[in-house]
């Protein structure tokens, strides 16, 4: 069985300076893994890496044990809800249908069936009733949402999303999470944040990303090493009620 | 009134010129607003302008020689941009000048005058004989052929280029190519309104049909009936008051999207 995604040594640079370096990282079958990282650590870079819009120096890139050319038409991706313009002319069942867009071929229409399963997508995120309004009708986190059911359209086996947190209200953040831990169920989760407080405790697994990557499988764990990375005490919260894994520093 | 006009062959030209327009300008102009295109369109609006001299250094229709010109500049211009590290305003900044300055340059060199030289200025919907009037519609056939196509495609690439790619959608070909359409539809508008006022066709009607629909088919419906009827009533006012018809439409345009956006501002939208 290939991994989800594997990045074996993995360099980028941007002129001459370097934004990723010797990031060996990947993310297997049914995991649900956070990349954290504080902003302009590579996190956007290392995304992009992942969906093959933009090539490393050096390393390999593997998804699905392909090309991420031809590997990321599994991959559904959420970007963040903040680059949309929200005034586009566009409603949220025809966002959603956008998931379609790599199982059609040019020139085609999209048809009941791809309707069908739009409807089955927004019905999973709980937006069912929302199809027909306008995205600028929309609250950030229910944007968010019908850009996860956009992703779930693609029926994909990996969930990549960028930044989800940043949107919600905090206390709309716990049903988002229990949401993202049903889908769990289905395909492997790929989230992206500098929110040290988004990581939660539906994650399975923590990685740290400041220019290198600090991988290291189980919450608390990682969590020692995520302070590492930012020189700066963490804090996790659990739902409900929030809790401190760690000491603070000194 | 606006019956008696209809005799003469050169109104219903331009009745023809106006509705030929309205297509190019309903469905290049909505992706024009949406996609955010409105500054590299007027510069392959300018650009375009080297064609004209162009086809009046080589003695052929200039609007006929515009067409190749204004493709090749609007593809280099998306190609340049994309590819080095010159900014887009830069490229688009250059390429509008030289374009320019080439056509002034072409038409100096040419042994005759060129009489009509301000009509490709500032258009007049008038002098639109009936072999342009087939080029225009020739063009709105590729144009209309195009988008049906690449309908869901252009959507995407409108609204989330970065989605569109991961989804396999070949993005910087599709975007050259809405660059290419821009450029028939520049073409298409010249003699009605002029290089320099094109812009205008291409983003008044698509913003006001914006401002009432949130629809992107209905968008380009919404604003070729706008197009249609506000270059007609443009056409007709520029008639009784006997004024520069290109300018007049714009003017109109530019007059009723002010209205527009108070209506809707007023019914609180």
């Amino acid at each position: 069985m290939d991994d989800v995604i594997d990045l074996k040594d993995v360099w980028f640079y941007y002129g001459r300076l370097p934004i990723l370096e010797k990031i060996n990282f990947s993310v297997k079958k049914h995991d649900f893994v956070g990349i954290i990282g504080p902003n302009g650590g590579g996190k956007t870079t290392l995304l992009k890496i992942i969906l093959g819009i933009i090539r490393p120096q050096k390393g390999k890139v593997k998804i699905f044990g392909r090309s991420p050319h031809e590997g990321r038409k599994k991959i559904g991706y959420v970007p963040q809800v903040a680059k949309f313009d929200r005034e586009f002319p566009i409603s949220v069942l025809e966002v959603v249908l956008m998931g379609r867009l790599s199982r059609k071929r040019t020139g085609s229409r999209y048809d009941e069936e791809d309707r069908k399963i739009a409807e089955n997508a927004l019905k999973s995120v709980d937006m069912l009733e929302y199809r027909s309004r306008q995205i600028n009708e929309l609250s950030g986190g229910q944007l968010q949402r019908v850009l996860v059911a956009r992703a779930l359209a693609s029926e994909p086996e990996l969930l990549l999303l960028d930044e989800p947190m940043s949107s919600i209200d905090p206390e709309m953040q716990k049903s988002f999470y229990e949401m993202l831990n049903r889908l769990k169920r289905k395909m492997a989760i790929l989230l992206v944040t500098h929110d040290v407080t988004a990581a939660s405790v539906y994650i399975d697994k923590i990685a740290c990303l400041n220019r290198k990557l600090f991988y290291h499988g189980k919450t608390k764990e990682g969590i020692k090493h995520l302070e590492e990375t930012y020189q700066c005490p963490v804090e996790l919260l659990a739902h409900g009620m929030p809790h401190r894994v760690l000491e603070r520093h000194k | 009134m606006m019956f008696d006009i209809l005799q003469y062959e050169f109104m219903r030209n331009a009745l023809a010129a106006a509705f030929l327009v309205s297509i190019a300008c309903g469905i290049v102009g909505t992706y024009v607003v949406v996609k955010r295109i409105v500054a590299i369109s007027g510069g392959i609006a300018h650009t375009a302008f080297g064609g004209v001299g162009l086809g009046y250094l080589v003695g052929i229709d200039p609007i006929l020689a515009a067409v190749p010109w204004s493709v090749l500049s609007a593809l280099s211009m998306g190609l340049v941009s994309k590819k080095t590290k010159i900014s887009a305003d830069t490229v688009i900044g250059i390429f509008w000048a030289v374009g320019m300055a080439l056509g002034i340059l072409f038409i100096y060199m040419s042994a005759g005058y060129a009489p009509d030289l301000f009509s490709y200025l500032f258009g007049n919907i008038l002098t639109v004989p009936a072999s342009e009037l087939l080029i225009m519609a020739v063009l709105d056939l590729i144009i209309i052929g195009i988008t049906f196509i690449f309908y869901k495609e252009f959507k995407a690439l409108s609204f989330d280029e970065e989605f569109a790619e991961v989804s396999g959608v070949p993005t910087n070909n599709l975007y050259l190519l809405l660059l290419c359409m821009v450029a028939l539809s520049v073409v298409v508008m010249i003699k009605v309104v002029g290089i320099v006022l094109v812009i205008a066709l291409l983003t008044l009607p698509a913003a006001m049909a914006r401002q009432h629909t949130h629809n992107l088919g209905r968008m380009m419906i919404y604003s070729l009936v706008l197009s249609i009827l506000l270059t007609v009533g443009g056409l007709w006012l520029s008639y009784i008051f006997d004024l520069p018809s290109g300018s007049t439409i714009i003017l109109l345009l530019a007059f009723v999207f002010v209205l527009s956006s108070v209506y809707k501002k007023l019914r609180g939208h």
